[in-house]
Parts: C-alpha cells; sequence; structure tokens
C-alpha cells in the first residue's frame, strides 16, 4: 500500500479516537472528581515511543460548596483511598455515604480507607450522639475525640495512573504512598467539580474536525494522483 | 468505532437532562415550606485501553507496552440525586402552633402504616383526639394530647410545651424531640415533606433541640425553601449549555463520519 495513502488513513482514526475522548470530557462537564483526557497525537514514532505520555489532565477543578458533612474535597496533589474487588484505587470525588454496615463508603459502595484500614462510623455515632468532622489534615473527629485519619495518598507520577469507571484510578501495584500532611488540606462540606473546559474542549473539537478534513483531501488527492499514474501506464 | 463518540454525546445528553428535571422540581418548590433542594450527582463510564500507533508492529508472544495506549471513555451517567440540607430562611407568621428548627434535625412523625417519617415542615395541627399532628395529620413523635382545658401552648427553644389551662395554671406537657442522620443527603424523599431513613443515610439519632448540635425550635415561625432562585437558574443555564454542547458532539461526528463515507469516490 502506498505510504502516503497509509499515513492519512492512520491520521484519519486517531482523530476520530480523539474525538471520542473529547466527546468524553464533554459527557463529564458536570462529574464530580471527574479529570479530562487529554487528546493525543499521531505522531508517536519510534524515537518517541518512550517519552512520558500525559493521557489524563490532572488539574483541579473548582470546588462547589454541599455543605453535606460526608462531601470532601482535597486541594493539593493527593487522593482518597478506596478499597475496590480488585484491590485499593484512587478518586478526587469526595461523595462519600454512610453505608448500611456502618462503613464510610462510596456511592458504589466501596469502602473508603483510614490509615488502619476501612472506617466504621456506626457505632460512635449511635454512642455519642455527635456529628462527624473532618480537619484540614483529614482527621475524622467525633465531638472532638479522634476516631481516625483518612488515607490520603499521592502518586509520584499520575502520569502512571490508569483511569477506572467512577473517577476512580489506579496504578499497577495497587500501592500507593501516604501524602504529606503539607501537601493536602481537605475541606469538608465540599465537592471538587470536573476539570472539564467546554470551551477549550469546542475549541479542540473544531480543530480535529478540520484536520480530519484535511486527511481527508490528502486521501482523494492521492487517490487521483495514484489513477493519473495508471492512466500513464495505459498510454 | 465512531458510533462511540455518538453514544458517549448521547449519555452527555441524557445525563443533562435528568439535571434540568432536578432543577426544574427546585424551582417548582420554591415556595414550600422547610424544602429541601436537590442536585444531581453524576460518575463516568467504563474505560476501553485502544493502541495509539496501530503503526508499531506487534510481534507474537509479547505483551503490548502499556504506554503505547490509550484510554477512551464511554460518557457518564447520573449516579444519584442529594438533598442539600441547608437551613432555610425562617419566617414568622405569628402562629403557635408554627414551629421551625433553626439547625440540624427533624420531627419524627409516625405514618398511617405505623412506620417513622422525618420531616421540618413544623406547620402543626391539633387533631379531633388532641394529638400534635403534621398538615397532613401525620403524629408527631414522641408526642402528647392536649386536653380542651388548655387555653394556649409555648414552645421553648430546647422543645420542653408548656400549656396554659383554663383558670392560669401552667402545665409542662412534655418535650418535642428531633431526629438528626449522620448523612442526611441519603435520605429518600417520600413527598408532601416527608423523608424517609435509607441506607445511605444511616439510622436516626433522637436528642433534645438545642442539645447535642440539634437545632433549636422556633415558635411562630415556618423554615422556608431553601432554593435560591438565582443560583438554580445559573445551574439550568450551565446544564442547557451542556446539552447543546454535547449535541455539538453528536453534529461533529455525524459531519465526520459523512466525510469518512465519502472516502470511496
Amino acid at each position: 500500500m502506498d505510504e502516503g495513502l497509509e499515513n492519512a488513513a492512520i491520521a484519519l482514526r486517531n482523530k476520530m479516537l480523539n474525538i471520542q475522548i473529547v466527546a468524553n470530557n464533554l459527557a463529564n462537564l458536570n462529574t464530580t472528581g471527574f479529570k479530562k483526557g487529554l487528546a493525543f497525537s499521531e505522531v508517536f514514532d519510534e524515537e518517541n515511543a518512550n517519552l512520558e505520555r500525559k493521557l489524563t489532565d490532572f488539574s483541579e477543578g473548582v470546588f462547589e460548596e454541599t455543605n453535606n458533612p460526608l462531601n470532601l474535597a482535597i486541594s493539593g496533589d493527593a487522593f482518597f483511598t478506596v478499597l475496590t474487588p480488585e484491590g485499593e484505587q484512587l478518586t478526587r470525588c469526595g461523595d462519600f455515604i454512610i453505608d448500611p454496615q456502618g462503613f464510610l463508603s462510596t456511592r458504589e459502595g466501596y469502602h473508603v480507607l483510614g490509615q488502619s484500614g476501612e472506617i466504621n462510623l456506626q457505632e460512635e455515632v449511635i454512642d455519642e450522639n455527635g456529628a462527624i468532622s473532618i480537619t484540614k489534615n483529614g482527621i475524622l473527629k467525633s465531638n472532638d475525640r479522634i476516631l481516625e485519619k483518612l488515607k490520603i495518598s499521592k502518586v509520584n507520577n499520575n502520569y502512571t495512573l490508569t483511569k477506572d469507571e467512577g473517577q476512580r484510578f489506579y496504578n499497577e501495584e495497587k500501592t500507593y504512598d501516604l501524602a504529606d500532611d503539607r501537601n493536602f488540606e481537605i475541606h469538608q462540606g465540599y465537592l471538587e467539580s470536573s476539570n472539564t473546559n467546554a470551551i477549550l474542549e469546542m475549541q479542540q473539537m473544531i480543530q480535529l474536525q478540520n484536520d480530519f478534513e484535511a486527511s481527508y483531501k490528502m486521501v482523494t488527492s492521492i487517490d487521483s494522483t495514484l489513477s493519473q499514474l495508471k492512466d500513464i501506464g495505459e498510454i | 468505532m465512531s458510533t462511540r463518540a455518538l453514544r458517549t454525546a448521547a449519555t452527555g445528553m441524557y445525563a443533562q437532562q435528568l439535571n434540568i428535571q432536578v432543577i426544574s422540581n427546585n424551582i417548582a418548590n420554591m415556595n414550600t415550606t422547610s424544602f429541601k433542594k436537590s442536585r444531581a450527582e453524576f460518575k463516568d463510564l467504563i474505560y476501553q485501553e485502544i493502541a495509539a500507533n496501530p503503526q508499531q508492529e506487534i510481534t507474537l508472544g509479547t505483551v503490548e507496552e502499556a504506554s503505547s495506549k490509550i484510554q477512551v471513555g464511554s460518557g457518564v451517567k447520573t449516579s444519584s440525586t442529594q438533598k442539600i440540607f441547608q437551613q432555610g430562611d425562617l419566617q414568622q407568621t405569628s402562629q403557635q402552633l408554627d414551629l421551625a428548627i433553626y439547625g440540624e434535625g427533624f420531627f419524627q412523625v409516625r405514618k398511617s402504616d405505623g412506620t417513622y417519617a422525618y420531616t421540618r415542615d413544623g406547620a402543626l395541627k391539633i387533631s379531633s383526639e388532641g394529638s400534635l399532628v403534621t398538615a397532613d395529620g401525620h403524629l408527631i413523635e414522641p408526642g402528647f394530647t392536649l386536653d380542651d382545658q388548655v387555653l394556649s401552648i409555648e414552645v421553648s427553644g430546647d422543645g420542653v410545651i408548656t400549656a396554659l389551662e383554663v383558670g392560669g395554671e401552667t402545665v409542662e406537657l412534655g418535650t418535642i424531640e428531633l431526629a438528626k442522620f449522620v448523612n442526611p443527603g441519603g435520605l429518600i424523599s417520600l413527598g408532601n415533606n416527608m423523608y424517609g431513613e435509607s441506607e445511605a443515610s444511616g439510622v436516626p439519632l433522637l436528642g433534645q433541640p438545642g442539645q447535642d448540635g440539634f437545632g433549636e425550635l422556633q415558635q411562630g415561625y415556618l423554615e422556608s425553601s431553601n432554593v435560591d432562585i438565582v443560583e438554580e437558574m445559573i445551574t439550568m443555564i450551565s446544564a442547557q449549555r451542556a446539552y447543546e454542547i454535547n449535541s455539538k458532539t453528536v453534529q461533529t461526528v455525524e459531519e465526520m463520519m459523512s466525510i469518512a463515507n465519502n472516502l470511496k469516490r
């Protein structure tokens, strides 16, 4: 096959894949703790194959006040740690609930981890008649009595993280370092909104569509050149 | 493969449609006593790994390099709607049976089927049997009865009810208790300003008003809806824009697909 034609075909395919990433970013415009995917360039040749590839933008979303004591937002480069059947995973979506067994958990029912394991709040609440307060450092208190400290994790290189549904992330080892208290702050009663910027995504979508058309033009012009070549042969 | 982008955009449009429904219910209840606004919560859907560079030759028997893959998401879903129990403004009504809770807590009411429900709507009435009931006739628990000797009642901030009887005597009738939840956002809306306990809310804790973090009672006041019309309008505009943007994705992908269709002359 002609190399020019092949390159144009790959460009067409990659623009289409990128549109899917943009479509997903826009669909998640209002998803708490969502981190947008970055469109990739098709010029990954052999020399650049080992370059660190940034596939997710981990920049912080805007904090929205909800006044729910079990809504938490983290400012700083750190994550909540949750226990899933596949092992420990990370999330920035701090929309938590108390599950029927009394565990602090995500809306999907995955338990949120503290530094000494899962956090059961049932008995505390019944005994003390008090609400839960969470300090900037992630310490859970009931009536000023310290219960547990949230396991706030960090990853040295966020780009090693893979995305999972429900705004969760994981690395291959499923183990993460504890974040330093100085590097994050927990805000109780707030949620972090999606970091998708609609204007930037729209701009990217227009760009992708134009590039797609350009690649299309390339295919048709190579095609007509080839057919002219064929005609030369016939003379 | 391009139909995935279409489906992704469709999930985005569907989520925004639900968002608009939540907002319109908030606006419809902007004058409902003690109404608490809701907000829709969204979750992203599964991601699929796709090789970013199909040009790279794949040798059989070797593991493909992880870095050569990209993750493509498949959209969004509405995971839940969350009630926001922000305090509403207190409105003076001067009715002795109008009680507003200033702070956390709910009145516990017993429904006709015997189960408990919780409400912050303190527009109370006296039933024909002399019991304290909500506007819909549900009993307040723990409750008490008033006899025909009572001229007026007074409710203190900590829920103690004293009655002024014929002849000028004052009698203490009892205390109104409030129920509190660790995660009130998880309560189920039952309609008629009532909420039901759920797995997400946790179990109710009963206590006296004004103590242990329970709110105080204000006699002669009602709590108005906590819907802020300006905020709702802004959310509605942003939901509408998000809907439009997702429809633009549909349009763009459709145009790209039609271009692709023209590749073969």
